[in-house]
């Protein structure tokens, strides 16, 4: 229930990022409640369709202004950060909406964080929150990391917060589950040991409840939560109902070794620190940074247009240190077609406890495994199926492929 | 131009531009800091005005690109000033909006074009043609359906509101369909039509269609704004299935007596048309018209017939369901 109140009598809650897959299910269900106020803000009205059905007040507003921010947050009691984007609006937009909040006297900020902070794979002890994390560097989880950072931080400065960390989400719009029923589609889904290795899924209805809960709990000190399902979900039992969704038998079957043979994961070829040098120095940002100087890029095109007149081991040495090291996929001539994103998920073969959430929220999932799916279904057969009787026409539709693009088919 | 938006900037100023015949002499837009950055990027030495009326006298024509709302009344002020109209899609927002821009137009003598670009397209022209001559057989069924994440997003962002669009998807973006249908197939006999709307615009629809008078057979058509959908055109006849995918580059003819034969249909000798855009096409049939007198390809009349599907969907809309959490009757009547 709602512990904090504006002087009109309600809570008033900004969405940042409201037109999004969990910012709008969080807005919808924070309308149904009947006792907020929300503020949806949105970062492009092109993407907001979801929302602007229900003719809401949707206002536009740029992370990257911290002006806009504070008006758009002006009268806020609590903001839940659901936005996300390119680097810079992740953490500089961030810093400035956490600039704004305790500017305006915010009384809870909610931040969704990722699971994907503890690296990929992360390491055995991410079972609980405080397993230390290990993002690689410019990465979406390492950015995410970077988030929960600022967020803490701002926390220490007087802004009671509340750090999310969900994994997968799954339920009606999910864009997760839409893949994997793609993949299956195509047949480029294989289970890992027969599907026996456990999905980390949370179903949006279940996160957006969370965020709700998050909102007026006890404890703000910005730790972080994880947000599951409470069901221990198998890859087997996630596909099975795709797989009839989609019409397809199910996937095929292989083993961890087999799996992890083929992704290359065991056998990938350590990274020197001579390698690791030339990629820097040949790098497209060093590059870029490097061409800025006209000087320096005057000397690149004579080292280039040089190159012609140097007898051909010259040149190729010379070329092997202008360009940068390609990154070398063992195996990859062996793949098998399948989406290896999803298979490396297989193997993570660890399961994030929400006990933390039960604890400090008092989270108990409204939406079972079963009805997440069915949610699912019901939203894809309304929004892709056409029904049985007109399910062939549909079928020579997709079976077309796009026209060539270039090179007309009179000249070939 | 009368509008700086961003299909003024990607779309109807470039070919304004290209055309050797046509002069671009102002940049109209309540917000002149607009036009006058148009003007710049393109480097013309079109102004940048704020009135419509301060430039009407020195027009033989306008393109009007500005949001679904104001497109009557700038129309009516263009026509009774003489001037001829290129309106961008729909005509209007309502058929009594539309009627009263064709009926000043018919008055006038004035020429009014409706921006249905993709009609301008060369497999949508084959298409008419072989549809009229019946070559592709008896039509039984066809299917359409076309989806994006929203993507679009006028400066403005006026698409949000219902009133200043119209409608939703079906006005935004599905009116282009519906004018290819109708130029097809003409105005069906039987609709029925349910979309998402709960007080703003629909974000996705879904209209069956039926034909009694002009061949028996139905169609179903789908518009979303929240998934990405393949596009395109499929159509069963006795003859075999005919697809036009979204792209719009080629016609694809299945045949039902050779189904591992497929056949690509085009205009033998099109292809200078493909290194101009729909826009240009577009541009040059309605300066054309407008020299000629004769009338434009998608004229205001054909354009009140589009808001005239429109406005009849909406009438007998069925809401759709949304609440995909929603108990199934057996566990409502345990819960």
């Amino acid at each position: 229930m709602p512990t904090t109140r504006t002087a009109d009598g309600l809570t008033r809650i900004a969405v940042v990022g409201a037109s999004g897959f969990v910012g709008a299910t969080l807005v919808e269900r924070l309308l149904a409640r009947g006792r907020y106020t929300v503020v949806p803000l949105i970062h492009s009205t092109g993407s907001a369709w979801r929302l602007s059905r229900h003719a809401l007040d949707l206002r536009t507003v740029e992370l990257l202004s911290p002006e806009a921010l504070r008006t758009a947050l002006r009268g806020c009691t609590h903001v839940v950060n659901c936005s996300s984007g390119p680097r810079e609006v992740m953490l500089r937009g961030l810093e400035n909406l956490l600039g704004a909040s305790l500017a305006e006297g915010v009384q809870r900020f909610v931040h969704l964080s990722s699971v994907a902070v503890y690296g990929d794979p992360p390491p055995p002890e991410a079972v609980h929150e405080d397993a230390p994390t290990r993002p690689v560097r410019d990465t979406y989880g390492a950015n995410k990391l970077r988030q929960d950072q600022l967020v803490q931080a701002a926390c220490r400065r007087g802004l009671p917060s509340v750090i999310l960390c969900p994994p997968y989400i799954s339920g009606a719009y999910s864009m997760f589950v839409l893949r994997v029923l793609q993949a299956i589609q195509e047949e480029r889904l294989a289970l890992v040991d027969g599907g026996d290795t456990v999905v980390n899924l949370v179903d949006v209805q279940n996160l957006a409840q969370a965020i709700e809960l998050a909102l007026f709990c006890a404890t703000a000190d910005a730790q972080r939560v994880f947000v599951n399902d409470d069901a221990g979900t198998t890859w087997r039992q996630f596909a099975s109902p795709l797989a009839d969704l989609a019409g397809r038998p199910k996937p095929p079957s292989i083993s961890r070794d087999e799996a992890s043979h083929w992704l290359g994961a065991a056998k990938t070829a350590p990274s020197t620190l001579r390698r690791r040098m030339k990629r820097l120095v040949a790098s497209n940002q060093v590059r870029t940074i490097l061409q800025e100087d006209p000087l320096i890029t005057k000397l690149f095109q004579l080292t280039k247009s040089g190159m012609g007149f140097l007898p051909p081991s010259a040149r190729e040495r010379l070329d092997g240190i202008l360009r940068p090291p390609k990154r070398r996929r063992p195996h990859a001539a062996a793949h098998p077609p399948y989406d290896e994103r999803l298979c490396r998920l297989q193997l993570r073969g660890l399961r994030h406890a929400c006990d933390r959430a039960r604890e400090v929220l008092g989270y108990r999932p409204e939406v079972s495994f079963a009805r997440s799916m069915e949610a699912f279904q019901a939203w894809y057969r309304a929004t892709h199926g056409w029904g049985a009787d007109y399910a062939p026409l549909f079928e020579e539709l997709l079976r077309t492929p796009a026209a060539p693009k270039s090179g007309d088919a009179a000249e070939m | 131009m009368v509008g700086a938006g961003k299909i003024a900037a990607s779309a109807h100023l470039p070919a304004a531009l290209a055309l050797p015949n046509v002069e671009l002499v102002a940049i109209v837009d309540p917000v002149v800091t607009r036009g006058q950055a148009l003007a710049r990027e393109f480097g013309t030495s079109a102004r940048a005005v704020t009135k419509l009326d301060d430039v009407l006298g020195e027009l033989d024509g306008a393109i009007i690109a500005t949001p679904n709302f104001t497109h009557c009344e700038v129309a009516l002020r263009c026509i009774e000033a003489g001037v001829a109209t290129l309106i961008e899609k729909p005509l209007a927002t309502t058929v009594e909006e539309g009627e009263t821009i064709a009926r000043a137009a018919r008055e006038r003598g004035v020429t009014v074009a409706v921006g249905y670009t993709t009609r301008f397209d060369e497999s949508v022209r084959v298409m008419a043609r072989l549809l009229k001559a019946g070559d592709f057989g008896e039509i039984r069924r066809f299917a359409y359906q076309s989806g994006s994440k929203g993507r679009w997003a006028p400066l403005t962002g006026y698409t949000l509101d219902r009133r200043a669009t119209g409608g939703g998807v079906v006005m935004v973006t599905g009116t282009h369909f519906l004018d290819r249908m109708l130029s097809w197939f003409g105005y069906p006999d039987e609709i029925a039509y349910e979309d998402d709307a709960d007080g703003g615009p629909e974000a996705n629809a879904l209209a069956r269609f039926g034909y009694t008078s002009r061949g028996r057979f139905k169609g179903r058509v789908r518009f979303s704004k929240t998934v990405s959908l393949k596009g395109g055109f499929v159509m069963e006849t006795d003859e075999g299935t005919v697809v036009l995918l979204d792209d719009l580059k080629q016609i694809v003819f299945r045949p039902r007596s050779q189904p591992s034969v497929e056949t690509i249909v085009r205009e033998r000798h099109g292809f200078g048309h493909r290194k101009r855009g729909h826009f240009q096409l577009q541009l040059e049939d309605f300066v054309e018209a407008t020299q000629t007198r004769r009338p434009a390809m998608v004229s205001a009349e054909q354009g009140v017939e589009s808001l005239r599907l429109i406005e009849a969907l909406y009438s007998c809309r069925q809401p759709m369901r949304t609440d995909w959490y929603a108990c199934p009757p057996r566990e409502r009547q345990t819960a």
